[in-house]
């Protein structure tokens, strides 16, 4: 394709100070710096101190995936006239299948995930995230949630009685 | 208290940090530990309020609610309504009075016996009172999925709503072999509907009179999307102003001329739809169109300008769809920007001569998906019985006037006149950048 080669590169730089070359479509997935962009359109440095690199690098590596995989189709569809159903699924899986091996982290890289993408404003993986998390919540007893996500319980007995004696109908057991 | 020691999901990390590590989760600003509560089950999130301090009181604030029976059932019937209705309602008074509802999900599928012993007509009654809270809570997407709505009176205070965006109106139909015993249901009429942003109405096995359609019509400036799945529709003389999208599935039209009413569509989906007038008014708009099954009656009276051809079909959805547009255009359909065009429930041999006809005035087309075949809905005999009708149509000319067509798409559930078929689309497009043609049997 005549416009990647001609393509702008966009240099992110880490909070902890390493540099990243993206093409400029992979940037723009990243709402933020896609304002950035629109508003002085010669920037190419663009300082990012709220992401540390490893984690500015999975974000890096989940947009570039995404643009490939948008790309693909558009090229399917130009060639074919347009992408018959039964590929566009398969792709669409196939992506789903890379997100969730994607989202195969500890809570930590997770809760940094969730920051990353909310600051760069990166809505596919905002939602992939909040709902990895929430997965992680579910079905899940308090004590288990604590346990996944190291939370700890600074309620003394009292307070948590109290708590339960407030609202006894959210603690109901169906069995 | 009954501890899990199996974690759902193991991870290196967990596992080499025997001590509290740091709580990240706890850590996210408030804005974002919601957004992962909203996608929880409420009953999930009212159990967050005893995780930590920080917890304590996030849930009353979390903007999506979604509020299952399900995950109330136990083996006593009596005992889950009951719990689920004292959940509910204690959920509901406990949020903080400042939060706004984005969403506000109930399922409730309850069976006939439920019914006859009293107790679903008592959660029915409260989920009116439940309808009411989330109205004050300034809801934006209402989205019922009952099992019935005998019981339920929508409160009139849902109606006048200014901050309701999207109302779905769902009927869960458990048993799916019941479907066809289900008949639509009047829902009562609000003395009045004023719903200055509702952008999507989504209907299902309810029935909207004249009355109804016209309140509803003037009631909500901004509606955009209609979609209804076995419904009865009947209207007066309205216009739908602003709708762009409409899509019918299984449904009964009264005096709903579509191409006339509501002449700023851009998307139309119609499957298994019975009408019993369309005009030949032009659709400037519309880009993509899916034509399934299409019938025509004769029904209610008609003023003489109305531009329709009165023809009777005995049987439901027994007549070709290209019989059916062809017998009541006098004039054709004039679609200047559709782009996207699929047509079912013929026998594309037979049609053909139609076809060319309507795609005259498709100037923009690009896709055309067409479903051949005689078995489709038991269709009877193929066509070509039409005698007259068929002849006449065969006899104008075959060519596809459309510069943009670049794929046709054939879906086919019998083999008979396929290869026929595809010559003739072949011949019909020559002269045009190449089409792609491609065959897709339904078997």
């Amino acid at each position: 394709m005549a416009r990647s080669s001609t393509e702008n590169m966009i240099t992110l730089m880490s909070s902890d100070g390493e540099e990243f070359m993206v093409t400029e479509k992979v940037a723009r997935e990243c709402t933020t710096i896609r304002n950035m962009l629109e508003d002085d359109c010669v920037i190419t440095n663009i300082p990012l101190p709220n992401v540390t690199s490893d984690i500015l690098s999975m974000v890096i590596e989940y947009c570039m995936e995404h643009v490939a995989a948008a790309e693909k189709a558009a090229a399917e569809t130009a060639e074919k006239g347009s992408s018959s159903a039964p590929a566009a699924a398969k792709a669409n899986k196939d992506l789903e299948e890379w997100d969730k091996a994607f989202m195969n982290v500890d809570v930590y890289t997770l809760c940094d995930l969730i920051l990353a993408a909310n600051y760069l404003n990166v809505s596919g993986l905002l939602d992939l995230t909040i709902q990895t998390a929430a997965n992680l919540i579910k079905g899940k007893s308090p004590e288990q949630i604590r346990k996944t996500f190291h939370i700890q319980n600074d309620l003394s007995l009292e307070e948590e009685e109290k708590i339960r004696s407030q609202t006894p109908w959210a603690f109901e057991k169906s069995e | 208290m009954t501890t899990c020691t199996q974690p759902v999901r193991q991870n290196a990390a967990e596992e080499a940090i025997p001590y509290m590590g740091p709580d990240r989760l706890s850590d996210l600003p408030d804005a974002l530990r919601l957004k992962i509560l909203s996608t929880l089950d409420a009953k999930e999130v009212a159990q967050t309020c005893i995780l930590s301090k920080r917890w304590r009181n996030l849930w009353a604030s979390v903007p999506c609610l979604h509020f299952d029976y399900e995950t109330f059932s136990t083996q006593s019937s009596k005992e889950s309504h009951e719990r689920f209705m004292k959940f509910v309602t204690s959920f509901l008074l406990s949020i903080d009075k400042a939060t706004k509802l984005d969403v506000f999900k109930l399922s409730c599928c309850l069976d006939d016996g439920d019914f006859y012993s009293g107790i679903g007509i008592d959660i029915f009654y409260f989920a009116s009172k439940w309808i009411r809270i989330a109205v004050e809570h300034k809801i934006k997407k209402l989205q019922l999925a009952l099992s019935n709505y005998d019981y339920l009176r929508v409160p009139d205070s849902l109606f006048v709503c200014d901050s309701l965006e999207e109302l779905d109106l769902s009927l869960e139909v458990v048993d799916r072999d019941k479907l066809i015993e289900v008949r639509p249901r009047k829902v009562n009429l609000p003395k009045k509907v004023n719903l200055p942003k509702l952008k999507r109405l989504d209907l299902s096995f309810i029935t909207i009179d004249g009355d109804y359609m016209e309140k509803f019509v003037n009631g909500c400036p901004v509606l955009e999307c209609l979609y209804a799945y076995y419904c009865s529709i009947a209207t007066r003389d309205v216009f739908f102003g602003n709708l762009k999208r409409l899509s019918l599935t299984c449904c009964f039209l009264y005096n709903l001329d579509i191409p006339r009413m509501i002449p700023g569509l851009e998307y139309l989906y119609l499957s298994d739809v019975t009408i019993d007038c369309i005009s030949s008014n032009k659709m400037h708009k519309l880009t993509e169109a899916s034509i399934i099954y299409l019938d025509l009656v004769e029904e209610l009276k008609y003023d003489g300008d109305c531009s329709l051809a009165n023809v009777e079909f005995p049987e439901f959805m027994s007549s070709s769809l290209m019989d059916v547009l062809e017998k009541a255009l006098q004039k054709p359909l004039i679609f200047d920007k559709l782009r996207k065009l699929t047509l079912g429930n013929c026998c594309m041999n037979c049609a053909f001569g139609f076809l060319s006809s309507l795609l005259e005035h498709t100037p923009k087309l690009e896709t055309l998906t067409l479903f051949h075949g005689t078995q489709l809905r038991g269709a009877g005999e193929c066509c070509e019985v039409n005698g007259d009708h068929g002849q006449n149509s065969r006899e104008k000319i075959e060519w596809f006037p459309c510069k943009c067509l670049k794929k046709v798409e054939i879906i086919c559930t019998t083999s008979d006149g396929v290869p026929e078929l595809v010559e003739r689309v072949k011949l019909s497009t020559l002269g045009l950048n190449e089409v792609l043609v491609v065959v897709s049997d339904l078997k």
